[in-house]
């Protein structure tokens, strides 16, 4: 195994922190290359040969001492569906979608408690949740982040339509996500968290972001001890650091 | 060994991908119809089998699945369906999970979208939010452009000569809208998407599966 993973991401992308997030807990060697972009034109041309990108829109963020370069998402509100990052390399291989990469990883380094190499059913337990995470959490979480944190930072319109109803959705994700998802497990599948629990807890943990009304934690005192599990693992640190600087600014 | 038990409408997408690949690869299963129209999945006894109260649903004996795609994998792993998703190269499942995982945002989102309220809404007399419509019938005019050219390319299938569970998985998604206007849906616009959806109505199982689709599908035309 020659070449070594190069993982493209922007910090502040939940699916990217939950990449990051399982391969320094993993100490799995890698290159993390950030996408740094504030226009098109800026883009380095190796990340420009992987994808055909001209429709993408690139939004620049800029928060007093440290500037946040976020990359957003047509993939909801505009026209381009075609994800960008996380994307993974591994020699000639190019992976894109967060969950696919995850998936990669644990297969090929065979850390079996993220994602069993052995046992089909475990792994089904594990894609159960990664499959419903799409429409069942992050559609709602990412209208809600991006409504109420980001646009109202670049003056972006929202449609009000569509966000009431993320917002309802939004509530009731966390409640089943609780009481279905958790239970009265410490992690979604048993005693140990798995892929599933990595990418759920980047993107609840984002809605750290939002005001109070719209993700109020001492409603889900579950959820709440589960987060803080995290806080604690090998890695965490380094891949929430520019999660915790903006967090700290608000 | 039991017998897999499908739970699920005949008019729902995911439950038909499932049944065309049982079906298309003589896999021995008994199908339970959870009718949606009749809210049968918000019944006590259906929310016992899946808390969720959605179809598609699997029983292996003590075994419940639900998600389409967790369902598909596992069906391809268990029977050993190499050529759907394989069960020895990890870079070729790769290829088909990330179609998989992008499916959810990337197309189902906008479609069943567009869906309900062009077609299921008007049924029932529900209303319309119309600048929800209007948004994600311009993100649906997107996601097929970006099948057509991206995940289509040149290829016969997605990830090439031979159709995998993500075929099936967009190919109930893609063909339902032949239900709703063309004002939404227009294939002449996509003839590469047209060329790979005509691909399935010959394959063993589409008619089986379809059935119902069908019946509905002429009362429109
Ligand atoms: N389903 C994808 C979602 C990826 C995604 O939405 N990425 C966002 C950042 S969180 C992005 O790349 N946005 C850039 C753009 O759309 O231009 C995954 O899990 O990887
Ligand atoms: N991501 C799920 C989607 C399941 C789903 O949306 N099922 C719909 C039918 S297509 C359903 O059961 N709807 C009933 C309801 O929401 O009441 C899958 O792929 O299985």
């Amino acid at each position: 195994m020659a070449s070594k993973l190069i993982l493209y991401g922007d910090m502040m992308s939940q699916p990217v922190r939950a990449v990051r997030f399982m391969l320094l807990n993993h100490k799995i060697p890698h290159v993390f290359k950030a996408v740094k972009i504030a226009s098109l034109e800026h883009l380095s041309d190796e990340y420009k040969r992987m994808y055909d990108q001209s429709k993408y829109i690139y939004i620049y963020l800029s928060n007093q001492s440290i500037e946040i370069k976020l990359t957003l998402l047509n993939c909801i509100y505009c026209s381009n569906p075609l994800h960008l990052i996380p994307a993974l390399q591994d020699g000639d291989l190019t992976l894109v979608e967060s969950h696919t990469i995850m998936r990669y990883i644990a297969q090929k380094y065979k850390l079996d408690q993220l994602y069993s190499t052995t046992d089909l059913i475990q792994r089904c337990k594990v894609d159960m949740y990664l499959d419903w995470h799409h429409l069942g959490l992050r559609k709602a979480s990412t209208m809600v982040f991006f409504s109420k944190f980001v646009a109202p930072r670049i003056g972006r319109a929202v449609n009000q339509a569509a966000l009431d109803m993320e917002i309802m959705n939004l509530q009731t994700s966390l409640s089943k996500f609780e009481s279905i998802w958790l239970g009265d497990k410490k992690f979604i599948v048993g005693d140990r968290p798995t892929l599933a629990d990595y990418s759920a807890f980047t993107e609840i943990s984002n809605l750290r972001f939002v005001p109070v009304e719209f993700f109020d934690l001492s409603k889900f005192p579950k959820i709440d001890a589960w987060l803080k599990r995290f806080e604690s693992f090998d890695g965490y640190e380094e891949s929430h650091l520019i999660f915790k600087k903006v967090l700290s600014k608000l | 060994m039991s017998k897999l038990i499908l739970y699920g409408d005949q008019l729902s997408q995911p439950t038909r991908a499932i049944l065309f690949i049982l079906l298309n690869n003589k896999i021995p299963h008994e199908f339970k119809t959870i009718s949606i129209a009749k809210g049968e999945q918000n019944t006590e006894e259906f929310a016992k089998i899946n808390p969720w109260k959605k179809v598609p649903v699997i029983q292996d004996g003590d075994l419940t699945l639900i998600e389409s795609h967790t369902i598909l994998r596992y069906i391809a792993q268990k029977y050993k369906l190499d050529q759907l998703y394989s069960n020895t190269d990890l870079i070729e499942r790769c290829k088909v999970d990330m179609y998989l995982d992008w499916h959810h945002i990337g197309l189902r989102k906008p479609a069943s979208t567009v869906f309900y309220f062009t077609f299921v809404a008007p049924l029932f007399g529900i209303p319309v939010n119309q600048e929800l419509l209007a948004s994600e019938s311009k993100n649906l005019q997107t996601s097929l452009s970006k099948f057509e050219s991206i995940w289509l390319g040149d290829k016969k299938f997605i990830v090439g000569d031979k159709a995998t569970l993500a075929d099936f998985a967009s190919f109930t998604e893609i063909s339902n809208l032949r239900l709703i206007s063309n004002d939404y849906f227009d294939l002449s616009k996509y003839p590469k998407i047209d060329k790979w959806i005509k691909q399935f109505e010959t394959m063993d199982g589409y008619q089986e599966s379809h059935n119902i689709f069908n019946i509905v599908l002429a009362k429109k035309q």
